[in-house]
């Protein structure tokens, strides 16, 4: 594997190792804590002390921002594994089988993939209360559909491969089959739609906490800085620009990569 | 003069591991006559037809040159990387028929529209009626044109979708007509309907054929001369009666001689079984490690051409003699 | 093993139909086409039987119907006087190392992430064959060593086929199915397979049963052919009897058509 000629996912990598850098060591540069207050430098501009300003309560951005993209990345990688393992199980095994389940799960699918995803993680949110795990399980309960629908369809085509037949054929058992001999041939396209799903998630995450509903103070995430923001985005640019590039660039670096790993396992490169 | 002529071929990839793909192939295409292509599978047959019009991908390499001569239109090639030399040629002078005909098709389109699409580049986009695709379709042997100009490529069988692409092919006027296996889908009756259509199609429209096979028998039968390509390499080519008769590469001669033991149905005499794996056969002669008379000069370089009679040549260091 | 009778049929087929059901909404109006309709032949011990037709006449649908991949509509297969349709799942599973399959598409028969060795050494575990090496097992076709650690897209289509041959020999199979085990290899390579299939079948004490398109090739290796066409099978007949007194007008234009086409180089 040639990395270096491959520009989309080079340059992906670079901005998320940068992401991850500053959100996983982030906290050794800084001598804030991401909740102590100071009203007194409530809204200051950035300075010396603190790059990148103070917030409505005198809490320093930067610290904030960091801890922030924790939270944030954390939703956002934790709500795709769920995601990418319900929808992987569920789309093997109907792929594989077919008939009768494969007809009422795909027609589930359906219906979940009606719902505006947004509006009814808001709903089940505002509903049921906002906390962390409630957030990954909510998210990752609405956003397995479509890897669902890729898997199965590798495993149409795949189940119908010579090589599965021959095994089948020799006596092999199906989980045998299953998950060593079709599994490992769909992981391709599994791949892309995890990292896919990841930015796509970082999204749905920094919505619901500018609307007030995903993660609830003192906690922050990018989105709820955002939201902090709102009162005069442009006077307290210190509060919107920085989480804003911070929600922009993973999101871009993600989506980078997956373009970047769709090109690299693209058979016709070797 | 000969209407297409090829000079010192070479395709290699420019990219990741270069390999070359055709090395240093030359062939010439008499005005009606029909030129065979012969070899294994992965030989280079299809990628000779890809570069003579120009649609190999850009990331390989081309070398030699091309010199197309009919009437007034005389275009020759040393740059391939020009798309726009090729232009003139497509479809109108030089015609590509693929094995896999319904899926070289538009699925969405009615093959009549299809035809209609050619015939009105060919004729400088001037109106085509529906009647002149119908009477183009029953001068090109169809019996039914109307069921045919109506229906899509999927509803058409094997056999008919090449039938289809054949009158595709013909509605562009092309004075050479390139057949890339197009009867190895083909069970053995649709086959010698479709060759014997093709037969009368190139006597009708005074087409040039390039015939790419690897059925001997076909080849045998059909061409006027043969080029015998091996991994990339052209080990002979020749009038097709001299190369019945005495066969000068030992490859041609291993072919014929199976060929005619499967004819004669009886099982070929057993031949040195030795299986090389990948490797580099840039350099030698690529069919040393199967050849009884190789010695190790065959081994470091490719032999030149002994040419027989112009233009026909074969590359061997120790020929077979004449029986 | 049981003992071969050679009056026994190993293999007998009754009345098979097999028709495909394409769904065009959901459940509701289902259209039906015939793959196979009304088939029946019987091939017996050492017999290498071939169902010669053009591609699409239903002769792999026959294949499929034997391994247990498609539910026939009607008719019988007897394996060895057994019925395999009737028969249960737990009893069926006991028949599958009996009958071994070679398919024509080689190129997508090994899976494409393992390494020869592994694919070879799966295969024995699963059949629990302790007696035979993997060196011995691909001299057996003819390969040597050296394969053994390259991936499948590494090989040669003729290598491929060896390897799918020897690892359809691992259960020790009584009938081995072929589909159009040669007919997209070159002739040189085509020969030395139908050669080798001819050797294994004589060593191994093996029956074949054979689908091909390409009566030259078949006329080597068969004894027995039965022709196709649209879903029947019109006439069967030992293979000289087949080539010198064709009765079928379909039958006749095929081999007719096979004896021109041979003409061309004697």
């Amino acid at each position: 594997m040639k990395i270096s000629a491959n520009h989309p996912l080079a340059i992906g990598c670079i901005i998320i190792f940068f992401i991850a850098l500053f959100v996983i060591f982030g906290p050794l540069f800084t001598s804030y804590s991401q909740h102590s207050q100071n009203l007194a430098i409530s809204l200051s501009s950035p300075s010396i002390q603190h790059p990148l300003g103070t917030d409505y309560y005198g809490r320093d951005v930067l610290t904030r921002l960091i801890y922030g993209g924790r939270i944030s990345l954390g939703i956002a990688v934790f709500s795709a594994i769920i995601a990418v393992l319900i929808g992987t199980v569920l789309g093997l095994f109907t792929g594989y089988y077919g008939g009768f389940p494969d007809l009422i799960i795909m027609r589930f699918v359906d219906v979940m993939l009606a719902f505006p995803r947004l509006f009814i993680v808001l709903l089940i949110i505002g509903l049921g209360g906002s906390s962390i795990p409630a957030l990954i399980w909510v998210i990752a309960l609405f956003s397995w559909m479509e890897i669902a629908r890729i898997v199965r369809s590798e495993v149409m085509s795949l189940k119908n491969r010579t090589y599965v037949k021959s095994a089948r054929a020799q006596g092999f058992s199906v989980n045998r089959i299953l998950f060593r001999h079709i599994l490992p041939n769909t992981i391709n396209p599994v791949i892309v739609a995890t990292v896919l799903s990841i930015s796509t998630i970082i999204l749905v995450e920094s919505g619901l906490s500018f609307l007030g509903l995903g993660v609830q103070p003192p906690n922050a995430s990018w989105g709820s800085i955002l939201n902090d923001a709102k009162i005069d985005p442009l006077g307290t640019w210190w509060l919107s620009v920085p989480a804003g590039f911070l929600i922009l660039f993973s999101v871009i670096g993600f989506n980078l990569i997956a373009d970047g790993i769709t090109e690299e396992l693209d058979p016709r490169k070797n | 003069m000969p209407i297409l002529s090829i000079e010192n071929l070479s395709v290699r990839t420019r990219k990741f591991k270069p390999a070359s793909l055709l090395e240093d192939i030359s062939f010439v295409l008499n005005p009606g006559e029909t030129l065979a292509v012969i070899g294994e599978s992965g030989a280079g047959k299809s990628t000779i037809c890809r570069a003579i019009l120009g649609i190999l991908p850009k990331s390989l390499e081309i070398r030699g040159c091309m010199n197309y001569n009919h009437s007034e239109i005389e275009i020759s090639i040393g740059n391939w990387d020009d798309d726009r030399q090729f232009t003139p040629l497509r479809g109108s002078e030089i015609a590509l028929i693929f094995q896999d005909a319904a899926g070289s098709m538009n699925p969405l389109r009615k093959c009549g529209n299809q035809i209609r699409d050619i015939m009105k580049t060919a004729d400088n986009h001037t109106s085509i009626t529906k009647q002149s695709i119908l009477d183009f379709l029953s001068q090109t042997g169809f019996r039914e044109p109307d069921t045919i100009y109506r229906s899509y490529p999927h509803q058409l069988s094997g056999g008919m979708a090449q039938h289809v692409a054949l009158a595709l092919a013909l509605a562009g006027q092309p004075k050479i007509l390139i057949a890339d296996e197009p009867t190895s889908s083909l069970d053995a009756i649709s086959k010698q309907k479709y060759l014997d259509r093709l037969a009368i199609m190139k006597k009708k429209y005074d087409l040039s054929l390039i015939f790419i096979t690897h059925n001997l028998n076909d080849a045998l039968s059909l061409s006027d001369s043969i080029l015998v390509l091996y991994r990339g390499r052209a080990v002979e080519f020749r009038k097709t009666a001299d190369l019945k008769t005495s066969p000068k590469h030992p490859y041609t001669g291993d072919l014929l001689n199976l060929l005619r033991s499967v004819n004669q149905s009886r099982m070929p005499d057993e031949m040195a079984e030795n299986f090389p794996v990948g490797g580099n056969h840039d350099s030698g002669c690529p069919y040393c490690q199967k050849c009884s008379r190789a010695t190790a000069l065959c081994g470091k370089t490719f032999p030149p051409k002994t040419i027989i009679e112009q233009p026909y040549y074969f590359c061997c260091n120790y020929p077979l003699e004449k029986k | 093993m049981e003992q071969k009778d050679k009056n026994r049929p190993i293999l007998s087929v009754s009345n098979l139909t097999i028709d495909y059901a394409f769904y065009r909404v959901g459940p509701f109006s289902a259209q039906h086409h015939a793959a196979v309709e009304n088939v029946s032949f019987k091939v017996y011990p050492g017999d290498c039987f071939a169902i010669v037709g053009e591609s699409g006449c239903g002769k792999t649908s026959i294949l499929n119907a034997i391994l247990g991949f498609v539910r026939p509509k009607n008719g019988a297969i007897f394996y060895n006087e057994q019925n395999l349709l009737t028969m249960a799942r737990r009893e069926f599973r006991l028949y599958r190392p009996e009958i071994q399959p070679v398919f024509q598409d080689f190129h997508n028969a090994l899976n494409p992430r393992f390494r020869i060795i592994e694919i070879l050494k799966e295969s024995l575990r699963i059949c629990s064959r302790k007696d035979i090496s993997i060196e011995e097992l691909i001299a057996v076709v003819g390969l040597g060593t050296d394969i053994l650690n390259y991936f499948p897209h590494q090989l040669s289509g003729g290598q491929k086929q060896r390897i799918v041959i020897a690892r359809a020999l691992i259960p020790k199979p009584q009938l081995l199915l072929l589909d159009e085990p040669v007919s997209s290899l070159d002739i040189t390579v085509a020969v030395q397979i139908i050669k080798l299939l001819k050797n294994l079948r004589k060593k191994e004490n093996l029956t074949f049963l054979l689908v091909s398109h390409n009566l030259p090739i078949i006329r080597l290796l068969a004894n027995r052919i039965a022709i196709m066409k649209n879903g029947h099978i019109f006439e069967e007949k030992p293979t000289e009897d087949l080539f010198e007194t064709p009765e079928h007008p379909y039958t006749r234009a095929l081999v007719n058509q096979a004896l021109i086409s041979c003409q061309s180089y004697q």
